[in-house]
């Protein structure tokens, strides 16, 4: 703990008698467990929210294995419908609100203000807010399943979510817990948008800030413009269930297809959401680890902010089989399509930043490699799905649903796990071990690959996503027998990095203040940082800051 | 349709393939040695290479987007009736969904749950909409999959070039039965359809008189309504965003 003056009270009491200057009651501590409840340091919150996900993330994973071993064999009759409806919508809002989003806002809470060498936030209690706000999103939805949780899917459409198809409370927990959340999201984008614009330490120019800043700032500015849509989406959705409302009530003058593109605008962007921070962090630690800088920084970070740009304009692609217009979806089309650019550049760089390096290997670019393997082939397969005769083929089908679950998985499990162990070190002091750690790799790339790939194979075969069971036709009892395997393998994959995350905090190999010789600023604080980052700010005069504190100490050595 | 799918699918196979191909020997070709320092990068910088780069990628997309219209407008195009039927207007059909099955409505009012009948051959436009929730008619077998949107029309035409049977299921989430709300479409040859549609619409009839008969005892009316079937006409939609 790094908190508290260092001094006992007995010294301080003892100092008064000779420095009579020293007047008042020393600094007492309080119960721990208030500290952190009313703590305004960004790396405390950012913890909290770090370990509030990961938790999220372990429930996330029993969700889906249950959902895969219902649908092990055909016509199963392990899990009823109802209870399956209900795990399929926890899973839902559990992956997207409660892990992927607030894992992200966790890692850029706690690393964006060193790497931008920023003594703390803009708005400390904001962030704090932010935290609270999501704790009380997220057990609003788990606290649904002590009565009634949401049965009306992932992305609760009306009709069957207003009150005459989804009478019960679980529509309004979700809303409820959803909305909370997003609420806590949006107010931390604030904050940290409004600290990538002011704290910069002196010569941190925006064309020397690291990519994963960079990430964090077009995750921030895209939240500011779609949270807000959702909660307005939610309101609405609320005043139809409860107060006679009719935005989305097509007897009454009001549209479905209302509901379907604000929650895509906003489910679109989450998408784009998931992948940015762990694109920004693979942009650090290839570099890190291959000894070798990015060919074009500017690209990347310019790439970075046009990836939630593209994706989150192009939400109608999710509505082709809707009735919409031939235009709406040729926008949607194109719009999907030139993500192609953005996320060609970033893999040039980070294959051209890999050709020519010397690498090491080590778990966070383990992981980071992983990340980009696994989440290309998402997006390729997300690619497809964008071209509408595809998408009219295929959408909603389980082909759909691995394309997702691909590029999902390789950013915010491989890309953001790679995150972890590579700041881990910077979190607490202490590496996390490597052997755990490649076990974890090993069985989430065989866990993954096993889990969706027979589903794009399903999807072909004609299994629609979101149902119960399926019938036996063709090879589908095989596909997904397959992919039930697959999940079990994908969860200890997960859980064994979980469980090294937290042996290691205590077990872990000592890691000094910089353990894998990094270039930005967060590797000049201590690990872990003091609650003041940095005694001293050094001044920035290139984008690698920590280089040039190397060679200015080498060049006084000699 | 499928033609789409094998096409992207190749090059979407090949460029995910070529990135995970190149990730791994990229590491085991520049794996750190003893002594070996990093290139520097390259003199003069890489502005030449994103340019080309930049240019390449959208391409690549643009060709995209013009190979994705080029097979919509072919997966758009509304088959001509052949064969026997190649004289024959095409068939226009009301599709209801709800929780959790299918109504058809033919023109002359005649209807059926569960299965749709038609005739091999014949050009048939359906026109979906929805009494409740929203659903997905999706058969793979024979076009594209289409929303069934409450208060909204939805379009699709298709033709059976073979009598058979063509399974399909919803694909949108609708509730607890979802998962069993199948679809199935029955092709069969103009003489036997027209036949079962007679045969339906005398069977409805019937059923119909059967059932106003007993209202009739009942209720002592004078004059019982004769049985008659409403055609199924596509009701005219009202407000609501697009």
């Amino acid at each position: 703990m790094s908190i508290g003056s260092g001094d006992g009270n007995g010294t301080l009491a003892a100092r008064r008698d000779t420095h009579p200057e020293l007047v008042g009651e020393a600094p007492t501590r309080r119960p721990r467990w208030i500290e952190l409840a009313t703590t305004t340091d960004h790396k405390e919150i950012g913890l909290m929210f770090i370990v509030t996900a990961l938790i999220f993330l372990f429930l996330a994973t029993i969700e889906l294995v249950l959902m895969r071993l219902q649908l092990a064999v055909p016509e199963n009759t392990l899990i009823k419908a109802v209870e399956f409806n209900r795990l399929l919508s926890t899973y839902g809002a559990t992956a997207v609100w409660l892990f992927g989003l607030p894992i992200a806002a966790g890692l850029i809470s706690y690393i964006v203000p060193l790497q931008i060498g920023a003594r703390g936030v803009a708005f400390p209690r904001l962030s704090l807010l932010s935290w609270w706000l999501y704790l009380a999103g997220g057990v609003t939805i788990y606290a649904g399943l002590l009565y009634t949780p949401s049965e009306a899917g992932t992305n609760p459409l009306p009709p069957l979510s207003d009150h005459v198809f989804g009478p019960n409370n679980g529509v309004d927990v979700w809303i409820t817990g959803v909305g909370l959340a997003t609420l806590g999201f949006v107010c931390f984008a604030v904050n940290m948008a409004v600290t990538l614009r002011n704290l910069r330490a002196p010569g941190m120019a925006y064309g020397r800030m690291p990519a994963f800043s960079w990430a964090a700032r077009a995750w921030s500015g895209t939240l500011i413009v779609v949270g807000p849509i959702l909660l307005a989406a939610l309101t609405m959705l609320m005043l139809d269930r409860h107060f006679s409302g009719v935005f989305f009530d097509p007897g009454g003058g009001g549209s479905p297809l209302l509901w379907q593109h604000f929650s895509w605008i906003f489910l679109s962007a989450a998408y784009a959401l998931m992948l940015v921070p762990a694109f920004g962090a693979i942009s650090e630690i290839l570099p890190t680890f291959a000894r070798r800088v990015l060919p074009s920084r500017g690209a990347v970070a310019a790439s970075l902010v046009a990836i939630p740009v593209l994706i989150t304009l192009a939400w109608m692609q999710n509505m082709y089989a809707a009735p919409i217009r031939l235009g709406f979806q040729y926008f949607a089309m194109t719009v999907a399509l030139l993500v192609i650019v953005p996320v060609g550049v970033l893999i040039y760089n980070w294959l051209a930043t890999l050709a020519g390096g010397t690498v090491t290997v080590r778990t966070p670019l383990l992981f980071a490699l992983g990340a980009i393997g696994t989440t290309t082939i998402g997006l390729a397969a997300e690619l497809c799905q964008s071209i509408v005769p595809v998408n009219l083929a295929l959408g909603n089908t389980t082909d759909a649903l691995a394309a997702t679950h691909y590029a999902l998985i390789g950013g915010s499990v491989f890309g953001i796990f790679a995150a972890l162990y590579y700041w881990y070190p910077k979190l607490t002091g202490r590496r996390m071990g490597e052997t755990l750690g490649r076990a974890s790799f090993w069985l989430l790339v065989v866990g993954v690959n096993a889990t969706f790939a027979p589903l794009f194979l399903a999807g072909l075969a004609g299994q629609p996503v979101d149902a119960y069971k399926y019938f036996d036709a063709g090879n589908l009892a095989v596909f997904n027998l397959i992919s039930t395997i697959g999940a079990l393998v994908l969860a200890a994959g997960v859980i064994v990095t979980l469980v090294n995350a937290v042996v290691s905090v205590r077990g872990g190999v000592p890691a000094g203040h910089d353990p894998w010789g990094g270039e930005s600023l967060e590797w000049f604080a201590l690990s872990p940082p003091p609650v003041h980052n940095f005694d001293v700010l050094p001044d920035v005069r290139s984008a690698q800051p920590l280089r040039d504190i190397r060679e200015a100490l080498a060049a006084g050595r000699d | 349709m499928s033609h789409a799918y094998v096409i992207v699918a190749i090059l979407a196979t090949i460029a995910a393939l070529a990135v995970n191909v190149a990730l791994v020997l990229l590491v085991r070709r520049f794996r750190a040695a003893r002594g070996r320092e990093p290139l520097p990068p390259p003199v003069g910088g890489t502005r030449r290479i994103h340019q080309r780069l930049l240019g390449g990628l959208a391409a690549a997309a643009a060709i995209l987007l013009i190979l994705g219209i080029v097979l919509n407008d072919r997966a758009r195009e509304v088959p001509a009736s052949s064969g026997a039927s190649a004289s024959k207007p095409p068939l226009s059909i009301r599709v209801a969904g709800q929780q959790w099955l299918w109504r058809y409505t033919y023109p002359d009012g005649t209807f059926n749950y569960y299965e749709l009948v038609v005739p091999a051959g014949r050009t048939v436009k359906l026109n979906l909409d929805s009494t409740d929730v929203i659903h997905r008619w999706w058969v793979p077998g024979l076009t594209a999959m289409a929303e069934a949107v409450p208060g909204r029309i939805n379009h699709l035409s298709f033709r059976a070039d073979r009598p058979g049977v063509y399974d399909g299921q919803s694909a949108t989430f609708s509730g607890a039965s979802y998962a069993a709300m199948r679809i199935r479409v029955r092709a069969v040859s103009e003489g036997a359809f027209t036949a079962w549609l007679a045969g339906q619409k005398r069977d409805l009839l019937t059923a119909q008189a059967a059932v106003q008969k007993a209202l009739g005892e009942q209720g002592g009316a004078a004059t019982a309504p004769s049985a008659t079937l409403t055609p199924g006409v596509a009701p005219q939609t009202s407000g609501g965003a697009q």
